[in-house]
């Protein structure tokens, strides 16, 4: 259990430096109301088919802005240099993925509350329990597209071209969670329809497993030698 | 109808026809590099 | 090289299981005769990506460069074989289903997903400098990409379904001489799989010995 205080000391350590200077967090946040902003240029505000469209839409705005922050989040350890001495650090490298994951997912699980609000404002959604759901499914979300992505961003740390090449890297593998997440929070906040939610929520939660684990065994070989 | 089946064949072929040909020069570059390579340490061996 | 004889053999007998041998289709036409070719080059796609991840994993367990070759390889060919299957088969559907891409097919779909994961793959490699780190991060990326093939399906599957189901599991609504046309055509391309694969990491291989040739007699002459 020493381990998990280990985790909880990385993950608090970059959440502290990310408040402390907030300016990444708000501008990420601004980077997101952006996009629902252009969105809502790019198609008719009014019209059904919007409304329709929003769930992706909303989606849309928090995986782009996730992205980016996966890319800062290496940034410091790629400036210092400091990723070395991780790897020669007695630290266990799975300790120090973990950490590195629950430090991005709360950041993400932070920027995802605000942007919900900024989305009911703009589509004109009601406060309503199907809310709740959608704050579930960003949990569960954030859970699967940390795990990948972390592995990924460590990966092209180093990489002139990583701002690209991380979402390149990433999409692919994201989809079945990007078809869950628009899809149950379609059902539920647009059809009200909450039967068709386990299916997607089932999904999610094996995803979220099954990465975590493959990040976290993989994670070793992204790290060290 | 038989002009989708004409295009699909068509299509398989082609794909396959330019791969085998980037296949074929990407050969003979290596086949070029590894000939000026020997030639120089031959090059070189009778330098010595 | 002892693979192009049967290799060539394979290949006629395929094209003519699936113009001759198969009889002619039923409601959909000549078209279907697509389909033989179409799913060898599918099954092949997959079967290519899938050594791609056991070369990925025996990188990481042996660390000889061999295995980085030859999952490379392997995804060169894959690459080829999947473009074939997403171009015929929106060719194939289109007089069929009257729509170029049916996106809540899982299959086809996955395909999709497939392909843009092979092209990452490539894209990962190319921004890396040659050596063993590429070679690490090219196997991790094929592992994690290869254990999410079988999620992607699953996901498009639950989202809507169209493809004919061509192979049921009761049996199949395929003909004697069709079903043959396609195994025909499956090994067909499996042993072009292989030949191509075994040429392509022959020539990586060599590309590399070149390469520490060269390496070596700059620094000699330094």
């Amino acid at each position: 259990m020493r381990h998990l205080k280990l985790i909880w000391l990385l993950a608090a350590k970059d959440l502290r430096i990310e408040y402390r200077s907030r300016q990444a967090f708000l501008t990420t946040l601004f980077f997101a109301v952006l996009i629902l902003i252009v969105f809502n240029f790019a198609f008719d505000p009014g019209s059904a088919s919007t409304r329709d469209a929003s769930p992706g839409i909303l989606w849309v705005a928090l995986l782009f802005p996730g992205m980016i922050q996966l890319n800062r989040s290496f940034q410091s350890e790629m400036e210092e240099g400091t990723l070395q001495g991780i790897v020669m650090s007695p630290l266990d490298r799975g300790v120090f993925f973990l950490g590195k994951l629950v430090a991005n997912w709360v950041f993400l699980l932070a920027i995802d509350i605000l942007i919900l609000g900024v989305f009911v404002i703009f589509f004109n959604f009601s406060l309503e329990p199907g809310l709740l759901w959608v704050f579930l499914l960003m949990f569960l979300v954030g859970g699967g597209f940390t795990a990948v992505g972390t592995v990924f961003a460590a990966m092209v740390s180093n990489v002139r071209i990583r701002e690209v090449l991380l979402p390149i890297l990433i999409f692919p593998i994201i989809v079945p969670i990007i078809l869950a997440a628009v899809n149950a929070t379609r059902e539920v906040l647009i059809h009200n329809d909450f039967s068709a939610l386990s299916r997607w929520l089932q999904l999610l939660v094996a995803f979220d497993v099954i990465f975590l684990a493959a990040g976290f065994l993989v994670f070793d070989y992204v790290v060290g030698e | 109808m038989n002009g989708y089946l004409f295009a699909g064949y068509a299509v398989i072929w082609t794909i396959l026809l330019v791969y085998l040909l980037y296949l074929n020069k990407k050969q003979r570059q290596i086949s070029r590099r590894l000939r000026s390579l020997s030639d120089s340490i031959r090059h070189e061996d009778l330098e010595e | 090289m002892w693979l192009l004889v049967p290799l060539y053999v394979l290949g006629v007998v395929a094209l003519w299981a699936a113009f001759i041998h198969a009889p002619t289709e039923r409601q959909m036409g000549e078209v279907q005769r697509i389909f033989y070719f179409h799913v060898g080059a599918a099954w092949t796609a997959f079967f290519a990506f899938f050594i791609v991840f056991v070369a990925g994993i025996l990188y990481l367990w042996r660390r000889s460069p061999f295995w980085d070759e030859f999952g490379a390889a392997s995804a060169e060919i894959g690459v080829v074989f999947t473009t074939i299957v997403l171009t015929t088969g929106p060719i194939w559907a289109r007089p069929i289903w009257n729509t170029w891409w049916p996106w809540g097919d899982p299959r086809v779909t996955t395909t999709l997903v497939l392909w843009l994961i092979y092209v990452a793959y490539f894209i990962l490699r190319s921004s890396l400098p040659e050596g063993e780190k590429r070679a690490r991060f090219s196997a991790v990326f094929g592992i994690i990409g290869f254990i999410d093939v079988p999620i992607v399906f699953l996901s498009i599957r639950w989202w809507r379904t169209i493809h004919p189901i061509v192979i049921t599991r009761t049996g199949n609504r395929l003909e004697p001489e069709m079903f043959q046309a396609m195994i025909i055509a499956v090994v067909a391309f499996t042993f072009l799989y292989f030949a191509l694969l075994f040429l392509r990491t022959g020539m990586r291989l060599q590309h590399t010995v070149a390469e520490e040739m060269a390496h070596t007699l700059r620094e000699r002459s330094e």
